[in-house]
């Protein structure tokens, strides 16, 4: 047991914000699964399906990344780098769909409230970079092994 | 919502999948290139570590003979500084008998 608080430690040493953010998405997933009113209120089944697809990228996707960060690296290598490169991916996939799907409300839709809808979009916008910016730099990791 | 939307959607979420599947079917090789870099960077790391201490050691021997030079050459001037103390007393004792002889003479001439 005190290996595992050990490893966990060390981990969110390195890395706590990749941590903290990984939490915070999978609880977003949750919620736009679970609330029928977030991220909007959705009148076609496609975009419902759309959403829900969304949402479990979200769950997946971040669970795999908590996971990997919380693994001892030396026993998971392997694991530690292709589950946190694929989550960021699945997670900068996601995000760009989501704010795609944003400003599709924004175009067509009559959001609930104009301002809340372009702060989130601007947050998932962040959020697909930041992750995309953390994917690249982890196949370049994955690269530069290979070689 | 626009049609062109879904799909960039679709699409998008299609990518990173389509990623995953490709890397699953190379997976043995991938895998067996991810453990051969690693066993050659640990290798490496610790062949590194091998010749810095190997190094560390020849600093560390020499630095003992200098320090035993060094203890020598103290010793050499611990003696030096003994003999000149020895002098030292034999000149303030020549010294004070030369005072004595010279007060002797004054009060003789008065």
């Amino acid at each position: 047991m005190s290996s595992i608080k050990g490893v966990l430690r060390n981990h969110l040493r390195e890395r706590p914000f990749d941590f903290y953010v990984a939490c915070l998405i999978f609880f977003a997933g949750l919620l736009s699964i679970v609330s029928d009113a977030w991220p909007e209120s959705i009148q076609r089944p496609l975009a419902f399906i759309l959403i829900t697809a969304i949402s479990l990228y979200y769950m997946i996707a971040s669970a795999i990344v908590i996971l990997s960060l919380s693994l001892n690296r030396k026993k998971h290598p392997v694991f530690a780098l292709m589950g946190e490169m694929y989550g960021w991916m699945f997670i900068s996939a996601a995000s760009i769909a989501t704010t795609l799907l944003y400003l599709g409300f924004l175009v067509n839709g009559a959001p609930q409230s104009w301002g809340l809808c372009i702060i989130l979009v601007l947050i998932w916008l962040g959020l697909a970079i930041s992750s995309g910016v953390r994917f690249l730099d982890l196949s370049s990791v994955y690269r530069s092994l290979k070689k | 919502m626009d049609p062109a939307i879904i799909i960039a959607v679709i699409g998008v979420l299609a990518a990173p999948l389509a990623a995953v599947i490709t890397w699953t079917m190379n997976r043995k090789k991938h895998i067996a290139d991810i453990y051969t870099a690693l066993s050659e960077s640990s290798q490496t790391a610790v062949e590194t570590m091998q010749m810095t201490m190997s190094e560390l050691r020849v600093e560390l021997v020499d630095a003992r003979q200098k320090i035993e030079e060094l203890i020598s050459e103290n010793e050499l001037l611990r003696q030096d500084l003994a003999a000149l103390k020895t002098q030292n007393e034999q000149l303030m004792k020549q010294i004070h008998d030369m005072r004595v002889s010279y007060e002797q003479s004054q009060q003789r001439d008065n």
